[in-house]
């Protein structure tokens, strides 16, 4: 439920594109990249995609494209650009069902780990789980101006 | 994140497409502003979450401390930072 979920919001964030806020700021960082940082609530990957420095951006709640293994002991960590992930996930471009309509997927169809064969998860910060321990890049140090950022209007 | 900002000095700290009143960008904006720095605020609406007396004085205070502008942020953030978007594309 989860995964079909995450593999819908992938599918819709992959149809989105830069708007214009995405555009410009990230314009005005590659002319001023000592001056400004951004940290950005969005998982949709947008910034990045808008060619946002990767140094000088920080998606604080995880981004959309990038998988981890849900194994608190293992490591692994994956950028995916696949739609769909599994052909399980294949998602259709009807309105995300409810509840009770959403068929269950064998634990085997799922995404998993190359590693430790563990289940693979999105990394994205989930409702009630904590943020990771942020490892503040060094160029933080360096930039005098901060910035927050979330898309609420972004498409 | 928080502790960062309390411990180094940001000039100024533009929250866009949120609010900047709720848990965390509120947080990073009290930070900033308890260093001297400054807010500015570009979101579409002055939304809220206040529900109850505090949160409005909490929330009043904080507006009254950051420069808001409201508007869609695509038309506004290309202006504030003086990027030409059409050049770019």
């Amino acid at each position: 439920m989860v995964w079909q979920f995450y593999a819908y919001r992938r599918h819709k964030a992959r149809l989105a594109k830069p708007n214009s806020a995405h555009l410009a700021l990230a314009e005005y960082t590659r002319q001023n990249p000592e001056k400004i940082f951004t940290i950005t609530q969005n998982v949709d990957g947008l910034s990045s995609r808008a060619g946002h420095l990767e140094t000088n951006l920080v998606a604080m709640h995880g981004d959309l494209w990038s998988l981890k293994c849900e194994k608190y002991n293992c490591d692994f960590v994956e950028k995916n650009l696949k739609d769909p992930i599994v052909p399980a996930l294949a998602v259709s471009d009807k309105e995300f069902p409810d509840d009770e309509a959403v068929p269950t997927i064998p634990n085997g169809e799922l995404p998993h780990c190359p590693k430790c064969n563990g289940l693979l998860r999105p990394a994205v910060v989930f409702f009630n789980e904590q943020l990771p321990g942020l490892i503040i890049p060094s160029v933080l140090i360096t930039c005098r101006i901060s910035y927050g950022h979330r898309a609420g209007v972004v498409i | 994140m928080q502790e960062w900002l309390f411990d180094n000095h940001v000039d100024l700290m533009l929250v866009i497409g949120t609010s900047g009143v709720v848990y965390p960008a509120a947080g990073y904006s009290w930070s900033v502003k308890m260093r001297g720095g400054k807010v500015a605020v570009f979101n579409i609406e002055r939304d809220s979450g206040a529900e109850r007396l505090e949160d409005w004085m909490f929330e009043g205070i904080f507006f009254l401390s950051m420069s808001l502008t409201l508007g869609p942020c695509e038309e506004l953030l290309p202006e504030a930072l003086g990027i030409n978007i059409a050049k770019l594309k």
